[in-house]
């Protein structure tokens, strides 16, 4: 062995005394005892069950205690855990039914009630029964007749949660002909179908009535609606005004409220999605409408999937005649918009986001589908965006969650779906956000390139430089005053444009805030559901940055280069992964692919069991 | 699990190696928690392992994992552990070179130097591939080296800490 190696390894035997194995095995045996005695106390409605298990050896039995153990535990912990069940997707407390109705939340228990969520869109709803639909409901005169009209739509989204708990939905239909889907475009640019059409919390930050005044230090940013710290001043906010306020004007009126655009914990079973599709572009006088389809079970837009399962159900989107696409532009038209149409069908800028369990989603974690996807574009021959995946046409996180349907698509498919790499991450803990600041310290000269974000490092020293400030101690909070201090002015530029997009939040001031009925925009319109859902640990604990809502898509695409360029070669999944942010596309499968997937990276059987051959089934629904 | 595993025994046998493992990546003071912890959800899981080679890769990834959790629950929950007494021996410098890497590097230094691990089987104890391996090890390395040349003040010339 190397000298050097040598000296290394006897400074690791000396760095990890006093950690005695004696104690380790004992208490494993314990442990081991432990659960034997509760599992045989326990083990009747198992040999029930399965009595061949018990020709089993040990193990076996042991692997059934455990569970038990498991369910115990996670039974006697429910009130307090279910809000958050199957978003701490590798926790193991993911396995059980609420069966009251919690406080502040309306319970779901007849398919009547499940209509009615449209009448308020911004509540907390909880599913109390497993519902079926007839057949006879979707004919003429049921009471669905043609089809499940989706709950909210882009122009009044559904904004609230919606806990499935644990429940079946069987025999959802939805149907939507051509002209459906163009009156369905209510805000010019997108349809939206599945059992909910538009599921979003941002969506009233967007709202055209408010005005926004965002004040700091005497500074008065006086927007119109939009905060913009970029465009707005030619400049960033710098990152020591974190603490920004905005000021509510009283006199308007608010029209969308909560942290919402949650959907959790369901089960949609028997199912059918038949939507038919005749793009069209259409020249209005001062803009270019182009109809976007977005198309899933769950939703056809949501910004949060968690826990679902979509069983035995089939989707299928038809590219349709020019017929129908003339009447489109008749349809605008009659809305009196002064249109020109040219060439309305087969060139048509034609977006098709099509997924097994949503349409697109900024977040899938913990599904599981195995949906029959049937996509044909038919005489279209130009389909700019045939984003088709068995979980999400589009997704910016898709985590611990598995595949195992069939896709037919003559519009090409992304496995999973396509993940969105001009994205950014929602919520950070500040940790993780401090590491991100440091490292944007000094970059420069950004740029994208074939598909792939790149930067320069502006300091020579750039290692030194940013691991001094690690050692330093320094925060993306303090980033500032340690630069100013110490004579770097020329970093923190990259840094300071990231922070200026997110807030600094605790959850205890999220609570605050919600216990005191504030306008949550004020705070970054984050709820503690959707904080726990972006992050897995306990988050009651952590502080965190929220991206502001407002932020647009191309200053997502600023924010992205800033953190692709920090982090290069991938690293920022890894990053995530790491640190439990869930961004990207970790632990999560296309079965077709690899039918002998391992389930390995994180605690699989904690949330998830898997019969033989079969697709893996969240133990909540089982 | 194949006919025929001993749990026990295993667990005899692997003890002192994992315990040891956690310790690199969490200090001494959580190691016995995160090490019975590992032991035990391999315990649970034994019905879906195949053969004692999938024992080893499920009982380090999960050792990792729980222990980089403590870790990080305890960066974030308490006050950082004291730091021990200065002392210019190699010895004690060498362990707060080590404690200043992150937890991962240090459990892929431990495999890598300690237990002679190749990059290949780094790389499935952790759950990654060759090439992260091969980075995380260099790159600590080099960090070590880094700390170490940082001498304190006073402190003599020494020919021979230089890490490769």
């Amino acid at each position: 062995m190397h000298e050097h190696d040598r000296e290394l390894k006897e400074a690791l035997e000396t760095y990890v005394l006093g950690a005695d194995p004696v104690r380790v095995r004992d208490g494993v045996r314990a442990s081991i005892r432990a659960e034997q005695r509760t599992a045989n106390e326990r083990t009747p409605w198992i040999r029930k069950e399965n009595p061949m298990k018990r020709k089993k050896n040990w193990t076996a039995i042991a692997v059934a205690a455990a569970l038990v153990v498991i369910l115990t535990a996670a039974v006697a912990a429910a009130p307090a855990i279910l809000n958050y069940l199957n978003a701490r997707a590798v926790q193991r407390d993911s396995v059980s039914r609420l069966t009251q109705v919690p406080d502040g939340w309306i319970g779901v228990y007849t398919i009547e009630d499940l209509d009615a969520i449209r009448e308020d869109l911004g509540a907390n709803y909880i599913l109390m029964a497993d519902l079926a639909f007839e057949e006879s409901d979707f004919e003429d005169g049921g009471r669905f007749a043609g089809g499940w009209t989706p709950i909210g739509d882009r122009k009044n989204p559904f904004f609230g949660i919606f806990n499935g708990n644990g429940h079946t939905l069987d025999g959802l239909v939805i149907r939507a002909s051509a002209e459906d889907v163009f009156e369905n475009s209510a805000s010019y640019s997108s349809s939206c179908w599945g059992l909910f059409g538009y599921a979003a919390y941002s969506e009233y930050m967007t709202v055209e009535s408010y005005d926004q005044h965002v004040a700091e230090d005497g500074l008065d940013l006086n927007g119109d609606g939009i905060i913009d710290p970029l465009d707005q001043y030619g400049q960033p906010i710098r990152a020591d005004a974190v603490g920004v306020h905005v000021i509510l004007d009283p006199t308007k009126e608010l029209k969308h409220w909560g942290g919402g655009g949650i959907v959790k914990n369901l089960r949609l079973t028997g199912g059918t999605m038949a939507i038919e599709y005749a793009p069209v572009k259409v020249n209005a006088p001062d803009n270019m409408t182009t109809v976007s389809l977005y198309a899933g079970p769950v939703a056809g837009y949501a910004d949060h999937v968690l826990g679902c399962m979509v069983e035995d159900f089939s989707v299928t989107v038809t590219g349709t005649g020019e017929d129908d696409a003339r009447a489109y532009a008749e349809y605008w038209e009659r809305q009196g918009f002064p249109i020109t149409m040219e060439e309305p069908y087969r060139r048509a800028g034609l977006t098709m986001i099509v997924g097994g369990v949503a349409g697109e989603v900024y977040q899938i974690d913990s599904c599981a589908a195995d949906t029959a996807i049937t996509v044909r574009a038919g005489e279209v021959q130009t389909v700019s965006r045939p984003l088709v995946g068995g979980l999400g046409g589009v997704m910016a996180a898709c985590v611990t969650s598995y595949y195992d349907g069939t896709i037919s698509s003559d519009a090409g498919e992304y496995g999973i779906g396509f993940i969105r790499k001009d994205d950014v991450p929602r919520l950070l803990p500040a940790d993780v956000m401090d590491e991100i600041a440091i490292r944007a310290a000094f970059l420069d000269n950004l740029s994208y390139q074939d598909g792939v974000f790149t930067g320069k490092v502006y300091a020579d020293d750039y290692e030194a430089k940013t691991e001094a400030l690690r050692k330093a101690g320094v925060t993306a909070a303090t980033l500032n005053e340690y630069l100013d201090a110490n004579g770097m002015h020329d970093g923190g530029w990259q840094a300071n444009k990231l922070m200026a997009f997110y807030y600094k939040r605790t959850a205890a001031e999220v609570r605050e805030a919600l216990a005191e009925d504030t306008w949550l925009g004020s705070l970054g319109a984050v709820s503690l559901d959707m904080a726990q859902s972006l992050y897995t640990d306990d988050i009651n604990d952590v502080t965190f940055y929220v991206l502001d809502p407002d932020t647009k898509q191309r200053e997502y695409g600023e924010l992205s280069k800033i953190i692709s360029a920090a982090f290069p070669d991938g690293d920022f999944e890894d990053f995530c992964r790491e640190n439990h942010v869930k961004y990207g596309a970790y632990y999560a499968y296309d079965l077709r692919e690899d039918p002998e997937c391992a389930f390995e990276g994180f605690d699989f059987g904690a949330i998830w069991t898997r019969e033989e051959g079969g697709l893996p089934v969240p133990r909540l629904f089982k | 699990m194949y006919d025929g595993f001993d749990f026990d025994a295993y667990l005899t046998s692997q003890a002192a190696k994992l315990t040891g493992y956690c310790a690199a990546i969490t200090g001494p003071a959580d190691a016995e928690d995160a090490a019975q912890e590992a032991f035990l959800r391999l315990w649970q899981n034994l019905g879906r392992i195949p053969n004692e080679a999938a024992a080893n890769a499920f009982l380090y990834k999960t050792a990792a994992r729980v222990s980089i959790d403590l870790v990080r629950r305890r960066k974030r929950f308490r006050e950082p552990d004291p730091a021990p007494p200065a002392d210019d021996s190699l010895s004690s410098r060498m362990s707060g070179a080590l404690a200043a890497l992150k937890p991962e590097d240090r459990a892929v230094v431990w495999l890598r130097v300690v237990e002679e691990c190749g990059y290949d089987e780094i790389a499935r104890r952790l759950g990654r591939n060759e090439a992260w391996a091969r980075k995380r090890y260099s790159l600590a390395r080099r960090k070590l080296e880094t700390i170490l040349a940082e001498r304190p003040k006073g402190d003599s010339p020494c020919t021979n800490t230089t890490v490769n």
